[in-house]
Order: C-alpha cells, then sequence, then structure tokens
C-alpha cells in the first residue's frame, strides 16, 4: 500500500517535472573561422547580444565572438583589436598566429588557450571576448569582462558598530579579493567549482590550507559536486547539501554578508563557500555559539562583549519562549506568579472573547503577516504598513477588547528579542508559534517535552563530526574562553582556535 | 553503540535519570521508617550501589573485556533480559509520569494525549541515538541541579528540625529494606552493565562521583521534605512536587513549575535512553533494524501505558518494588557473575 502511494505520487512528479540534463559535450575547435561562427550561432541563436565580427590581417581570418553588455568595450578596442590589427605575423599557419596574436596582448589581460568550444561558449557568456584565427584549432579567451554590478557597500544584516563597513558583493571575484585584502597569506587557497546543470553557477571554495581539516574540505567539495540541481540562484541553494543528513531545525552552515566574519572563520580552520551572484558566504562546520558572536564583540572590552552575549542569549530564549510561558501561565499555572500581577492579567484577559492561545497564535500571526508586509513592499511603502499595522493592531484592537494589553506587550517585546539575532529568526518564529499552542494545551508539561525535544534535535546535528552544541556538549572547556564568554585579547591572541579539535 | 560517549555524559544522563526517581518517589517505598531514617538510608543505599557493581565492573576491566564475544549466546541472552529490564522501567517511568499529570496537573483532563506525544517525542530522542541524548544530558545537568539548589534555599525558612526523629526508631531492619528496595528500583545499575564497554574515560571515578551525588541529592531531598511537611509527607502522592509548591521565592508563590519541568526533562531522556538501549542491544544481538524495535518498542509502551493510564491500582500493581528487585538483581550482579565465570572458564580452557 504505502510502495503504491509512492509510486503514485512519483508519477505525479514525473507528469509535471523534466530530468535535470547537464550540456557537457565536448566540441573541438573547428579549423575555420566560419565553422566555428556556424556552430556557435546553432547553440545560441536568437541571442541579440552575441556580437560576431571577422577581420583580416595580411590575408589571414580572426573571428571574434562577445556579449553585447558583458564586455569592457574601450578596453577590447584599444588593448586588443588595434594591437592584434597592426600585428606583423611572418607565417600564414593559423596556430602560429594565433600564438603570436595572443602574445601581443597586454599581460594585465587573463588569457586563456581553449580547445573546446562548449567551455568557450560559457566562458564567452561570463564576458570574455572569444577569438579564433582561420587555420588554428584551438581558441583564445580574453578576460575583458566588465558588465553592472553593485560596489561594494554595508552588510544590511550584519551592521557591526565599529567594525568595517564593507560586505560581499554579487560579485564572487571581488568577493575573493576582500578576502584576500584581509588574509595576505599564500595559504589562502581558493578553488573553483561548477553547480547548477543549466546555470553553470561558479562556486569558490576558500580556506587557509595550513589549518583546514582535509576530511572536511574533501567532504565539502564532494557533497558541492554532487549538488543536483538546474539552475543555482543563491548560496541558500547550497546550504541543504552541506548541511546535516539529519532532519533538523539547525543546518551546522553558517552565512555571513561580511568579509572579515568569513576571514575569522576562515582562520579557525572552517572552509568558506563563495557563490558567484549572491552576497551571502557560507562556512562550514558551524557550531551553535557562533550564532551570539559578532564582530563588535572583538572590538570592545571582554566584559562588554560577555554581557552582550548574555543579553543575546537572554533575547533568543524570550523569543522563543515568552508567549507560550504567558499561555501556560493564564491557562494553568496561575500560582507562579504574583497575586496582583495575576489579578491585572486576569482581568484584562476577561475582556477578550478569545481563549488566551488562539489570541496568542492571531497575534503571532498578524506580527508575521506585518513583518513580511514591510519586508516585500517597497522601503516606503513598507513604513506605512509597519505603522498602520501597529497603530490598528496596538492601539485599536486593545480599545475594541479583541486584545488583551498583557498580550500586546508579551507579543510587541517577543518581536523585538526575536530580531536581536536575526539568523536564527527562522527558527525562533517556527518555535514560538509551536509553543503557544503547546503551552495552551499542556502547559509547562508541554513546553518542556518540545524544549527537550528541540535540544536533542540540536544536539542530533553533527556537520562533518563538530557537534553544533560543542563546546558546551562536548564540554571543551578549552574553547569556552571564546563561546559564551570571551577573554581579553591578552589571552586570546596567543592560541587561535583549531575547529576541528572541538570534535566528539 | 558503535560510537562512544564520554564518561562525564553517560554519568550525566544517569544522574538525571536518579533525580527523575527521587523527585517522583512516593511514600509507598518508605513505608515504615521516619523522616531522620529516609535521610541516613541513602548511606545504605550507596553501599549496596556499589556492592551491587562490583561484578559488573569487575567484568569490565581490561583483561576481561578481551574476551568479550558479541554475538554469542550468552550475549543474546544479555540483550533480552536487559531489553526486558529497560522496557519495563519505561513502562513504569511513563506510567508515573502519566499518574502525576492526571493527578497533580490536568486533574481534570483526559491525558493519553499527551502520554502518546511524550512516547512519540522519547522514540525520536532515541532514533536519533546516544550521542545526542548524551549531548542533551550534559546541557540539561546544569540548569537541573541549579533548580534543585534554588527549590531547596527557597525552602529554607520552611525547615522546622522539630520534624526529624531519633535514628532507627521502628528499628534497623525497615530501613536495610527499603535502601534494599530502593536499589532494587535503580535501573541505572542495569544500564552501566549494558552499556559500560561503550563508555570511554574513567568510568569507576565517573561512577564514584555520580554515586556520592546522587546521594547527596536524595539525602536533601528528604531532608526538606521530612523536615519541611513532617509526618503529613507520608499522606502525599508526590511530596517533592508538595514541598515544592510550598517554596515561595521574592514574589514566586510557589515553585512546582520548576519541578515539573524538572521532571519532564529527565523523564524525556531516562525513557529515551531505555528505549535506546533496547534497540540497540536487540539490533545488535539479532540483527533487527534499530529503527524497527525503536518503533515497535514505543507502540508496545504506548499500548501498556495507555492500560494503566488514569488507574491507579493498575499502577500499584505494575510498579512492584519486588518485580524490580528480582529484576534488577538478575541483570546486574547475577548476570555479570555468569558471564565473568563462562569467561574464566573459557580462559583456563585456552591455557
Amino acid at each position: 500500500m504505502v510502495i503504491n502511494v509512492k509510486n503514485w505520487y512519483r508519477k505525479k512528479i514525473d507528469e509535471i517535472t523534466a530530468p535535470i540534463k547537464s550540456d557537457d559535450e565536448k566540441t573541438p575547435v573547428k579549423p575555420t573561422v566560419a565553422e566555428n561562427f556556424k556552430y556557435l550561432k546553432s547553440k545560441l541563436t536568437p541571442s541579440f547580444d552575441v556580437k560576431y565580427r571577422k577581420s583580416e590581417v595580411d590575408g589571414i581570418t580572426f573571428g571574434f565572438v562577445m556579449l553585447d553588455g558583458m564586455c569592457d568595450n574601450e578596453l577590447i578596442t584599444e588593448q586588443l583589436i588595434i594591437p592584434i590589427m597592426r600585428g606583423i605575423y611572418e607565417t600564414a599557419d593559423g596556430e602560429k598566429v594565433l600564438e603570436a596574436a595572443a602574445d601581443l596582448i597586454s599581460g594585465s589581460i587573463d588569457k586563456s588557450i581553449q580547445y573546446e568550444l562548449n567551455t568557450s561558449i560559457r566562458e564567452m557568456l561570463s564576458g570574455s571576448l572569444l577569438m579564433f584565427v582561420e587555420g588554428s584549432e584551438r581558441a583564445v579567451l580574453f578576460g575583458v569582462q566588465k558588465f553592472p554590478k553593485r560596489s561594494i557597500s554595508e552588510p544590511d544584516s550584519e551592521t557591526q558598530e565599529r567594525g568595517s563597513k564593507e560586505g560581499f558583493s554579487e560579485s564572487f571575484k571581488d568577493n575573493v579579493a576582500l578576502l584576500r585584502r584581509k588574509i595576505r597569506t599564500p595559504v589562502l587557497k581558493t578553488e573553483i567549482l561548477e553547480v547548477g546543470a543549466t546555470s553553470k553557477t561558479r562556486v569558490c571554495i576558500v580556506y587557509l590550507s595550513d589549518r583546514v581539516n582535509e576530511k572536511t574540505l574533501e567532504s565539502v567539495k564532494k557533497k558541492i559536486k554532487n549538488a543536483s540541481f538546474d539552475v543555482c540562484l543563491g548560496s541558500g541553494y547550497l546550504e541543504p547539501f552541506l548541511g546535516t543528513e539529519k532532519m533538523s531545525l539547525f543546518s551546522g552552515v553558517g552565512s555571513t554578508e561580511r568579509p572579515d566574519v568569513l576571514t575569522a572563520k576562515l582562520s579557525e580552520g572552517k572552509i568558506g563557500i563563495i557563490t558567484d551572484g549572491t552576497p551571502y558566504a557560507l562556512f562550514v562546520p558551524h557550531i551553535f555559539t557562533e550564532y551570539f558572536h559578532s564582530l563588535d564583540d572583538y572590538l570592545k572590552k571582554p566584559y562588554y562583549a560577555v554581557s552582550i552575549r548574555l543579553l543575546k542569549i537572554a533575547a533568543f530564549f524570550v523569543g522563543i519562549f515568552l508567549p507560550g510561558i504567558y499561555v501556560a501561565i493564564c491557562t494553568f499555572h496561575q500560582e507562579v506568579i504574583p497575586e496582583t500581577m495575576i489579578f491585572d492579567i486576569c482581568l484584562q484577559e476577561s475582556f477578550v472573547p478569545l481563549p488566551v492561545m488562539i489570541e496568542a497564535l492571531i497575534m503571532h500571526m498578524v506580527f508575521e503577516i506585518v513583518k513580511e508586509a514591510g519586508l516585500r513592499m517597497p522601503k516606503s511603502i513598507g513604513n506605512a504598513v509597519s505603522i498602520v499595522g501597529a497603530l490598528v493592531i496596538g492601539d485599536a484592537a486593545v480599545s475594541a477588547g479583541l486584545v488583551a494589553a498583557p498580550m500586546l506587550i508579551i507579543i510587541g517585546l517577543t518581536a523585538i528579542s526575536s530580531f536581536v539575532i536575526p539568523s536564527l529568526y527562522d527558527v525562533s518564529s517556527l518555535l514560538r508559534a509551536i509553543l503557544i499552542i503547546v503551552g495552551g494545551i499542556s502547559g509547562f508539561y508541554g513546553i518542556m517535552l518540545v524544549f527537550a525535544t528541540v535540544i536533542i534535535n540540536m544536539a542530533a546535528v553533527a556537520p562533518y563530526g563538530i557537534p553544533f552544541t560543542s563546546p558546551l556538549s562536548p564540554t571543551k572547556s578549552g574553547a569556552w574562553r571564546d563561546s559564551v564568554f570571551r577573554a581579553d585579547w591578552r589571552i586570546l591572541g596567543t592560541k587561535r582556535l583549531q575547529t576541528d579539535r572541538l570534535d566528539k | 553503540m558503535n560510537s562512544k560517549i564520554s564518561a562525564f555524559q553517560f554519568y550525566s544522563i544517569l544522574l538525571l535519570s536518579r533525580i527523575l526517581i527521587t523527585l517522583t518517589y512516593t511514600p509507598k517505598y518508605t513505608e515504615g521508617i521516619t523522616a531522620s531514617d529516609k535521610i541516613f538510608q541513602t548511606l545504605f543505599r550507596f553501599i549496596f550501589g556499589i556492592i551491587i557493581t562490583l561484578p559488573v565492573f569487575l567484568l569490565n576491566n581490561k583483561n576481561e573485556s578481551e574476551l568479550q564475544n558479541k554475538n554469542g549466546v550468552f550475549q543474546k541472552i544479555k540483550a533480552v533480559i536487559f531489553s526486558a529490564v529497560f522496557f519495563y522501567f519505561s513502562v513504569t517511568t511513563v506510567a508515573r509520569l502519566d499518574l502525576f499529570a492526571g493527578t497533580v496537573m490536568f486533574p481534570e483532563t483526559d491525558v493519553k494525549f499527551l502520554l502518546l506525544l511524550v512516547i512519540v517525542f522519547c522514540a525520536y530522542g532515541a532514533y536519533l541515538g546516544i550521542e545526542p541524548i548524551a549531548r542533551s544530558a550534559v546541557m540539561f545537568v546544569i540548569p537541573v541541579l541549579l533548580s534543585l539548589a534554588f527549590i531547596c534555599l527557597s525552602l529554607v525558612k520552611k525547615v522546622d528540625l522539630l520534624n526529624l526523629t531519633p535514628l532507627f526508631y521502628n528499628g534497623v531492619f525497615p530501613v536495610v529494606k527499603t535502601s534494599l528496595s530502593a536499589v532494587g528500583r535503580t535501573v541505572e545499575y542495569a544500564v552501566i552493565a549494558a552499556s559500560l564497554p561503550f563508555v570511554k574515560g574513567n568510568s569507576k571515578k565517573g561512577f564514584f562521583i555520580w554515586l556520592t551525588l546522587q546521594t547527596v541529592i536524595t539525602a536533601a531531598v528528604f531532608f526538606f521534605e521530612g523536615t519541611c511537611l513532617g509526618a503529613f509527607s507520608n499522606m502525599q502522592l508526590f511530596p517533592v512536587y508538595t514541598i515544592a509548591s510550598m517554596a515561595q521565592f521574592s514574589f514566586f508563590r510557589g515553585l512546582g513549575a520548576i519541578i515539573t519541568g524538572v521532571w519532564i526533562l529527565c523523564a524525556f531522556l531516562k525513557i529515551s535512553l531505555l528505549i535506546f538501549l533496547q534497540s540497540k542491544l536487540l539490533s545488535e544481538g539479532f540483527g533487527i533494524k534499530r529503527i524497527t524495535v525503536t518503533v515497535v518498542s514505543a507502540v508496545l509502551l504506548a499500548v501498556v501505558c495507555l492500560f494503566i493510564s488514569g488507574n491507579v491500582s493498575r499502577f500499584n500493581a505494575v510498579d512492584s518494588s519486588l518485580v524490580k528487585f528480582i529484576l534488577i538483581m538478575i541483570s546486574v550482579p547475577a548476570l555479570a557473575l555468569a558471564e565473568l565465570i563462562v569467561k574464566r572458564v573459557k580462559k583456563c580452557v585456552r591455557q
């Protein structure tokens, strides 16, 4: 029966999907420019932005193919076309002419000899100029890219008080350059892989070869190579492949928008993954306590950093538990709070026609709707939505007796707390909703049960052999100097953390 | 248990499991002895605990464990006996939780759904394996100990030393008898016997620390229960919950909710561990898939517990100190001694 249901569902999926195919066919470069152009046109037509040009110099035919809008036209004219056209070629042999022409080009322009047309097309589509020479079975690619891109700006999601204002951008080369600027050492290695059968998105693996765990590195490469999808539009596509295989709320893959944060992670022996076209870099392995770290912690006095970290942990728990606990107290455990307070709450709640659990759930949902609307709308309208939402929900709903004022305070406090660690927002939002329901049905009994299950779920995550809950459990007291606590730089600076030693 | 856990992690699970038993004990187990004797009997328990586990530690010393045969008939018998013991204790743990929820927390509600929820969540915990259970235990142990200390401190004002009686007021025999019965109710000795080969680190040292800590905690709980409640404690179904409900700290009026939280955390880990051990032992002994045993064990547990749920007489019939005593005495010292003798004989034959 179960098998039949599976087959039925598979058939339903097959009806509306197609298998992912990668065009990995190898076609050698043809000896004539016309044949090469013909092949390229068969693959690329219709594409108005692909430009084909033929030029003759001393009876030798040169063919150029480029993508309009992706190349630097000035650079092509001045540094490529003019030198090639003015060149003196003492032979008619295509191979020798191709080499001679390539040698005429300034060393500042990337050059690569190609034997295969499909790879050449792929590179040309990313902004390189492709050159053929009559009689040669090779082609040359010149790195003359110049395409519209966002300049390096301050990261939106990881703003720091005293840290650098640079954030990753969509260009992965710029992102690698930002890293290079921060770590000027030959041990910083960068390896490029391709993902996405159709998109052929470039993924750059960065690591420090003197401290990375070889097994982890191989595993990361293998996972990226085995990642199967058609188009990769962001680093988030890779996250499920790189994270834990167990079903968990937590993935064990970190993400950052800041080059300085990634630099710090690399220095601990972690591996960075930069995906072309996305300003977020991933890093593995990632542990739970890292969610509560920020660059500012290291730029301020340790006592202040510790207090901020403790505050963040408290905010995280408030963001998850507060509404559930409030519902549980109102429904089952009135004895735990002072009489005067419970009388006030009871009085306010008595005017509300809904049970506390439903009231909390509705408020939670309304808040999420306002948040989503504010996020997706244009900024000017988004602000208006937030204000209207706050006014309607805050004032009018309480006046109308639809919501109790204490509930409003609880939801407001929870919302603000959950924004303290934006990267954990999804988890805290989901858990909050679950705990409201559980708190309303079974009080502390259910809340503790869900809490215990979440903890064990978290403890089961161990990407690349590093438990997600380390250094708390398994206890690695040596790493406590920079986990919840943060020691002074005079202590921290003497030795660096080696991530692979946080294992079982 | 291919993956080993550290002695600290292992004994953290056992400590939480013991705390659960201490917090959920009912006066029927200590019938016939006074408040002071209850405190004193923890020392007897300490000594009996060492005696009962001595064969297990002898069996697991370096020279003996080299001779271990994982696929022998003896191992299969061991797997079956231990699984039965763990199943029985998981039934009593869930049933007691059900009794607490049905009588103290939600006296007017049917708690069968909650019971099923607990079993499902614990089965999930067991499915995840020993490492997540062990890591969770380490994370829970400090908050649980702090919560207990907090409750004890907030009870200081309520302590009345006049509630204590002279030692051995009803004679020595009842104290020894209840101590032996308490040892019989300690499934942790069976857990040690079943899982010691898979614990890395100094298990003997860990065992002594664990035994000492649990003795101190039990003595402290009995002290506060006896001095705060006096003879009234014998009339309570769950005296520890009663004293926690009496505790006051600042503007907080009752700390029963904290005990509930601690109870659930400890029960969750204990039941997960017991289901895990059943699945592990049976899968290793008979080659059945671990997930299959986990599911079957959880379903059986649910069926039995639903049968007991809401019926105190059924609970009393199942939760028998004598049965527990016999089971523990067979599974811990008797099995260990038998295995030790078999090994020694084999060794002699080889030589």
